[in-house]
């Protein structure tokens, strides 16, 4: 028996350039998201035997540069350096070379086992581009390997310079880049002040270049050593005779690309693509707006007209499937507490779930085609304007529109965000954005009480109100949160691709897989944690522990017009919000057709305005939690979002009735 | 004879090149990764209220258009 032997590879490479259709094609079905421990960045790991060995592929976030400049290029960066890959593959586009080339640079700084992977020959053939392939390998001094990867072609040649390379058996002479005679000396001085290696696992050369780069990260590593404050005293000398070292270093890197591409490319003058062309029609100043909108009201048809659909099929076997399998079963439980946990707890929990995953798998479905079209990246130049009117960055965009339907896939639409602040704030403001079961809850009160008119001008009132919230929201996380550096934009436009089926579906299914995994486990239990508050100790709604928590939050109550029966019908809107409907005529003891007439009868039209507000404002239900505690990946971030949105509900509850009375009465 | 205006003032098609970038060091930064530099040829896409895009060193870029007042590009 020959032992199997695990090599680790890492893919680097920037964004847009093919690089999940290569980790797709290596890995196939045989990949996962990973779990990297306080991380809000999707990382995902897959195996490929091939020759004996088993090769675990790691896809970094796609990013143009290894500066700390954002989460993404600090976790790529963390990995390569003390994650310690067997290898480094960087997939470049061979039809922007020029633009990837500047991280391939700096990897040549840090690893001296890399193999660039020249991904869309074809394309770049199509520009009229060519690429003398052993000439820039030979520069480069790592293998290149020339790949189509939509079609399949070089995929097996990369996997043996893989293993050559691991064997020892290619002669690496990875290319060194000297900054001449600007930089030179003053990494020299630089170098003068350290006496030995100074911090195990980093090049000494490595950490001073980026020192003058300015790279926060790279002064937190140089603090440990020993010589730290002679070194960092020494730059700053430095920094006030060459205050633009970082732009120089960057512009010598450009220069060398330059030489490169002049050594190895032949490339006719820049012709329109086609993206060049269509983008004239898509960003157009008055077009531009409308082809946005009809592409996201197609995308939110599809995720949640049709994935209500599949829904409700989905839902409707379930039923079935549970009926005929296992009904006889239920039938015959006559312990109390049994059959209750299982009719109320366990089935409908797993109602909830199944319920969600068509809408989820739908949504993740488009939200792939977008990224993968090169579509997004247009959208938020157009929308950018837009949501910092709200104070939110452009790329957020698509998680305030799903939040209208449902924050659960409005929260998991933040992951086009590159930094982890952005991301974090888009993900707190989501649950304030009015997903479409509070709507409807509010449409039924709303036309109880007002009139035609008067209940447009309360609807309106209300939407008002929770994007208010959501744009002071935005401010207030935005001043709270420590500051990076700026807040502008600055987003590639990719080349249009027309998205591959196999690609996307893969993709979706991981993301889906990954949802069930670590959000509906939370999810379940949770259902099962409400079941328990209504029904112990007495088997009795009203008196219940959930209820006797209504009581004696009365007095809370009381400070917004609101009795014991509402409070207990809010809590149970977090299992859903169109479940505070159904709640209510359990707790009033009626039908729900006749809800209506009982509720404006014990009502006044104020405290149905009141109870409305709360409503829109505290915590969606308990989906959008699991689903934040699993973006964030934070106990402490979920738990601030769901008091936060609490007290906001409580005040805004007390604001309305208090206020309310003075016009009202 | 040139003349050198910031970026955001320039007009869809109409080409030139980097004279120099202000604003925060991590910004000039993150630009000059792109390959905005000084030095570099650029070309704008579009401009209007909103990003300004630009082409430079063979792809495109949109940025936002208070970054875009602090590139200086020289102009024929």
């Amino acid at each position: 028996m020959t032992l199997v032997k695990r090599i680790t590879v890492a893919l680097a490479g920037t964004p847009n350039v093919g690089k999940s259709t290569v980790f797709n094609l290596l890995t196939g079905l045989r990949q996962y998201t990973a779990n990297w421990p306080g991380k809000t960045v999707e990382i995902k790991e897959g195996i490929k035997e091939f020759n004996g060995y088993e090769i675990k592929f790691v896809d970094l976030p796609g990013t143009y540069s290894l500066t700390a400049y954002s989460y993404d290029e600090v976790i790529a960066r963390r990995f390569i350096v003390d994650g310690r890959p067997d290898v480094v593959v960087q997939v470049i586009d061979a039809s922007t070379l020029k633009k990837d080339l500047y991280l391939t640079l700096q990897l040549l700084e840090l690893t001296d086992k890399l193999i660039v992977v020249l991904n869309m020959m074809d394309i770049a053939k199509m520009k009229g581009m060519e690429i003398n392939v052993a000439k820039l390998s030979k520069i480069l001094g790592v293998p290149v390997i020339p790949m189509i990867a939509v079609k399949g072609i070089g995929v097996e040649d990369l996997l043996k310079k893989i293993i050559e390379v691991v064997e020892g058996r290619v002669r690496l002479k990875p290319l060194r880049i000297s900054y001449g005679e600007k930089v030179e000396p003053l990494v020299e001085k630089l170098r003068g002040a350290v006496h030995k290696n100074i911090i195990e696992g980093y090049s000494t050369r490595w950490l001073l270049i980026k020192l003058l780069e300015g790279d926060k990260e790279a002064v937190e590593i140089l603090k440990k050593s020993p010589e730290y404050n002679d070194v960092i005293s020494l730059y700053n000398e430095i920094l006030k005779t060459n205050p633009n070292i970082g732009v120089v270093i960057a512009s010598l890197r450009h220069k060398m690309i330059d030489t490169i591409c002049k050594l190895s490319v032949r490339q006719p003058k820049e012709l329109r693509t086609l993206s060049e062309r269509v983008d004239r029609i898509v960003l157009h100043k008055v077009i531009g707006l409308p082809i946005l909108v009809g592409v996201f009201s197609t995308a939110f048809f599809a995720v949640f007209t049709v994935g209500e659909f599949l829904s409700d099929i989905v839902s409707s076997l379930f039923s079935l499937v549970v009926d005929t399998l296992v009904g006889s079963y239920l039938a015959e439980i006559t312990d109390p507490l049994a059959r209750s946990l299982t009719m109320d707890g366990v089935l409908p929990a797993f109602d909830v779930i199944v319920s969600f995953i068509p809408m989820i798998t739908m949504f993740l479905l488009v939200y792939a085609v977008m990224e993968d079209s090169g579509y997004m990246a247009r959208a938020t130049v157009i929308m950018d304007k837009y949501m910092h009117l709200l104070g939110l960055h452009g790329k957020a965009f698509l998680s305030v529109l799903m939040g209208f339907g449902c924050n659960v896939p409005g929260i998991m639409a933040t992951r086009g965000l590159e930094h982890h602040r952005d991301r974090l704030i888009a993900i707190l403001v989501n649950p304030l954005v009015p997903c479409a079961a509070r709507l409807g809850v509010m449409v039924f009160i709303v036309n109880l009480f007002f009139e035609p008119f008067r209940a447009t001008l309360v609807m309106v009132w209300l939407i008002v109100l929770s994007l208010l919230l959501v744009a002071l929201t935005g401010a207030l996380l935005d001043k709270v949160i420590v500051k990076r550096e700026f807040t502008e934009l600055i987003i590639e436009l990719p080349e249009y691709h027309i998205p591959s089926i196999k690609n996307i579906a893969l993709l979706t299914w991981v993301r889906v897989k990954a949802f069930v995994k670590r959000a509906c486990t939370l999810i379940f239990a949770s259902v099962i944690l409400i079941w328990f508050l209504y029904t112990f100790p007495t088997y009795e709604v009203e008196t219940s522990f959930g209820a006797q928590l209504g009581r004696s939050l009365e007095p809370l109550g009381k400070l917004m017009g609101l009795d014991w029966k509402a409070i207990v019908s809010l809590i149970f809107g977090l299992l859903a919000k169109e479940q505070v409907l159904a709640a209510m005529s359990v707790i009033y003891r009626v039908e729900e057709e006749s809800l209506g007439e009982v509720l404006k009868s014990v009502w006044s039209p104020l405290q149905a305005l009141t109870f409305l507000t709360v409503l829109m404002v505290y915590q969606p239900c308990v989906a959008t939690i699991a689903v934040i505690r699993k973006e964030t990946n934070s106990w402490k971030w979920t738990l601030l979002s769901t008091v936060y949105t609490l007290s906001l509900a409580l005040i805004l509850g007390i604001l309305t009735y208090n206020i309310g009375s003075l016009f009202l009465r | 004879m040139y003349n050198v205006i910031p970026l955001a003032l320039m007009k869809p098609g109409q080409e030139g090149v980097v004279v120099r970038v202000e604003g925060g060091f991590g910004v000039v930064r993150r630009l000059a990764e792109l390959g905005l530099v000084p030095g570099a040829k650029v070309r704008v896409e579009s401009s209007y209220w909103g990003p300004v895009v630009v082409w430079v060193s063979g792809f495109r870029i949109a940025i936002g258009r208070g970054l875009a007042r602090r590139v200086w590009v020289r102009v024929d």
